[in-house]
């Protein structure tokens, strides 16, 4: 398993490590941003912003669950508690208590002048390239609960879609936002 | 069946109707200029029809049971609402936009810009044919279709001088920078600002590329027309017959709702009774399908030209509703070959172009030629698009212990389906059979279509979703994001995929192939390449995070 952070190697691509199909013409591939050590990751009250978030979503809905399993008679009991467990399981033990340190664990951006990378997910880790000519607008959103973890969500819109970049401080958020806003000349090439 | 092989000679005039009369002297004062007004009269019809032809399912559901004053109602309402639409409805093009006015309460101002202009595209149904005017709609790159306009009468002067006032602003503007990969060759003739001529031609010549209507040869070089032969291929292998037996055999489940009991009984009991009859029945229903498809697509796709003007192509089809389009070359992020279940086999394929604003849900509007033999699509697509730079080559495949995964998904899904269909009574619980066969045959044809290729002008992703096969052919530096995913299993096995979104809002995706391929790709689509390259940017450093 080599390299498996996707960074590519200092200087001109090709000469470090090669890809593997035969088929490349390219030449003068740049690194990205998120190649170097410039990564950038969230604060430590994100997670708990996001554990906090799950669990007021996950409780009530437990809840609920458990109130339907005692009270309707739907399914057989057996079936009922299989039903509430895997909702506690999903809802609580993942969601709120595995995923938000690893989300935060894997998450990174890095900026430069041309791109802006980001990994993202968990399960899916994905890691996407935006191209700074490529970004029409950013938007910032930020809810009461948000507000109170001082956390902001920041969406690049590009003509193909959104990306997000969830739980940045708040201070950073606006810092982003202008630095993007400043490098993003609006290209006429969509 | 109904398409006329010699088309290109008779296409044009017969398209057209009237010639085109003096364009007022206004337009030609000041070109660039359109005053405000409204759409031609022949509005009111249109709209009316067009609002009632919505209404047609709640008509037929209602027109039994309602009273008749509220039929006549709904008419005096929905000739209200022409007749305000149409007064209140206003374009005019000044200071680089489009402006459209609309809405009576909630007054609604749509101002385009007219450099976000991605495709003006004319239409004209048989009752826009006969009061000789034309549906236009403008597309942008916007978030949806609801950021199109519409404007759906416009007489054929009206239009022409509508399309000479957003052509002529093609021209960059001052302090206007172009693109860097705009090719500088198709830039000029149709961005020469020119007067507006009288045009003989008509749309095909119409003022999109104002400096060459007034020669006396058609405007547009003609690359190639749907034949008769490949039309009646393309009714038979299209989607429509499928369509239209799913159709039947809904209708027929819901006519138990619908239908008396009696008849229901009469059909069981006496018609569908098994064996020969049932069999002709089926036989007819199969005929009146291909013959409907057939008709259908002949309706839609006859007369299909394929032209290049300057920096625009255009589409023409149609045989009774005319539809005629125009896009932007530069606009042209990428070409898709999308080879079909049955078309497959005969080595046809059709072509779609990528367009930001060209509605990625309507198939008619992103066509660039709907049928051709696989080995003539290259040609084609480097005469009508030589931008592009393809060079049509084999692509990488993915390596071999890539194909394995392709099967995962298919079968996990088989199992389910499987699984349930084992709870089926009797007989038809064999049909649990069918499942996990089919998944392992479309995951193995994944594994196989999956391929890719680079170079500098174009990346090249190829995928089979479950039944057709795709190729996209992009413009490395146009694609707007990219982005490498990966599970945990994949990353043990050293793979990766690949996603390429395209400001059409459509992606492609190659799900499983090798690590290192992918994160080439990460690096080297969409972005300028270093210095000493032909396409990147002179004297960019290596790394240019933190530098100026």
């Amino acid at each position: 398993m080599t390299n498996s952070d996707d960074r590519a190697p200092a200087g001109p691509w090709a000469a470090g490590d090669p890809p593997a199909a035969t088929f490349v013409s390219v030449t003068g591939v740049r690194t990205l941003p998120g190649d170097g050590d410039d990564r950038r990751r969230l604060p430590e009250r994100t997670a708990r912003y996001w554990r906090t978030r799950a669990l007021l979503v996950g409780v009530p809905i437990l809840a609920a669950a458990i109130f339907g399993a005692l009270r309707f008679h739907w399914f057989t009991p057996t079936v009922s508690w299989i039903i509430v467990g895997v909702l506690a399981g999903w809802l609580i033990v993942v969601e709120a208590v595995i995923a938000p340190p690893v989300r935060r664990a894997l998450f990174w951006y890095s900026l430069s002048d041309t791109e802006i990378d980001i990994q993202h997910g968990w399960l899916v880790r994905t890691r996407t390239v935006v191209p700074m000519s490529r970004v029409q607008h950013l938007k910032t959103e930020q809810g009461v609960l948000a507000d109170r973890f001082r956390v902001a969500n920041l969406h690049i819109h590009t003509a193909a879609g959104p990306v997000r970049l969830a739980g940045l401080d708040v201070d950073e958020a606006a810092d982003v936002r202008a630095r993007i806003g400043a490098l993003a000349q609006l290209a006429d090439d969509v | 069946m109904t398409s006329d092989p010699g088309a290109p000679a008779g296409v044009t005039p017969q398209l057209l109707g009237p010639t085109v009369s003096l364009a007022p002297s206004t337009a030609v004062s000041a070109v660039n200029e359109l005053p405000e007004r409204r759409m031609h009269p022949a509005f009111l019809v249109v709209s009316a029809w067009q609002i009632t032809r919505g209404l047609i399912p709640a008509i037929a559901v209602f027109i039994w049971k309602a009273p008749h004053w509220t039929l006549a109602a709904g008419a005096g309402l929905i000739i209200a609402v022409s007749i305000t639409e149409w007064w209140v409805k206003k374009y005019s093009v000044s200071g680089g936009s489009l402006r459209v006015r609309a809405g009576l309460f909630s007054r609604t101002q749509h101002t385009i810009g007219i450099n976000k202009i991605t495709a003006v595209d004319a239409e004209r149904g048989v009752l826009q044919r006969l009061f000789r005017v034309w549906g236009v709609k403008i597309q942008t790159p916007g978030d949806g279709p609801g950021a199109s306009v519409h404007l759906r009468s416009l007489s054929s002067t009206a239009l022409e001088e509508l399309r000479a006032a957003l052509d002529v602003r093609r021209r960059p503007l001052p302090g206007e920078v172009r693109s860097e990969n705009s090719p500088a060759g198709t830039a000029s003739p149709g961005q020469l600002p020119a007067p507006i001529a009288p045009s003989p031609q008509g749309l095909f010549s119409s003022p999109e590329s104002s400096g060459r209507s007034e020669a006396a040869a058609p405007s547009g070089e003609i690359i190639a027309v749907l034949g008769t032969r490949t039309l009646l291929i393309a009714a038979l292998t299209g989607t429509s017959i499928p369509l239209m037996l799913g159709g039947a055999g809904a209708a027929w489940s819901r006519a138990h709702d619908l239908l008396p009991e009696q008849t229901i009984d009469h059909l069981t009991k006496r018609v569908f009774v098994g064996g020969a009859v049932t069999s002709l029945i089926i036989a007819a229903a199969l005929f009146i399908a291909v013959l409907a498809a057939v008709t259908l697509t002949s309706l839609r796709l006859a007369r299909f030209t394929l032209s290049r003007d300057g920096n625009r192509i255009r589409v023409a089809r149609g045989l009774i509703a005319q539809r005629s389009g125009t896009i932007v070359v530069d606009r042209v992020q990428a070409v898709r070959i999308v080879e079909g279940f049955w078309r497959r086999p005969l080595g046809y394929c059709a072509l779609e172009v990528e367009v930001a604003g060209l509605a990625a849900s309507n198939e008619n509007e992103r066509m660039l030629f709907p049928l051709i033999k696989m080995r003539a699509a290259g040609e084609l697509v480097n005469q009508v698009l030589p931008e592009l730079g393809w060079q049509p080559r084999p692509l990488t495949p993915v390596p071999a212990r890539a194909r394995r995964r392709y099967l995962t998904m298919p079968v996990i899904f088989a199992v389910a389906v499987t699984a349930l269909l084992v709870l089926l009574p009797g007989r038809a619980a064999l049909l649990a059979l069918v499942p996990l066969p089919v998944g392992v045959l479309v995951g193995a044809s994944q594994a196989r279509a999956a391929a890719f290729s680079l170079d500098e002008a174009t990346v090249i992703l190829r995928w089979r979703r479950i039944f057709a096969r795709h190729t996209l052919i992009a413009r490395r530096s146009r694609v707007q994001m990219t982005a490498l995913t990966s599970t945990v299993l994949q990353r043990r096995a050293d793979l990766a995929g690949v996603t390429l979104l395209l400001s059409s809002k459509r992606r492609a995706r190659i799900r499983h192939l090798d690590r290192r391929d992918a994160r080439f790709l990460l690096h080297a689509v969409g972005r300028p390449l270093a210095a000493g390259c032909d396409v990147g940017i002179p004297g960019s450093p290596l790394h240019s995070a933190g530098q100026g």
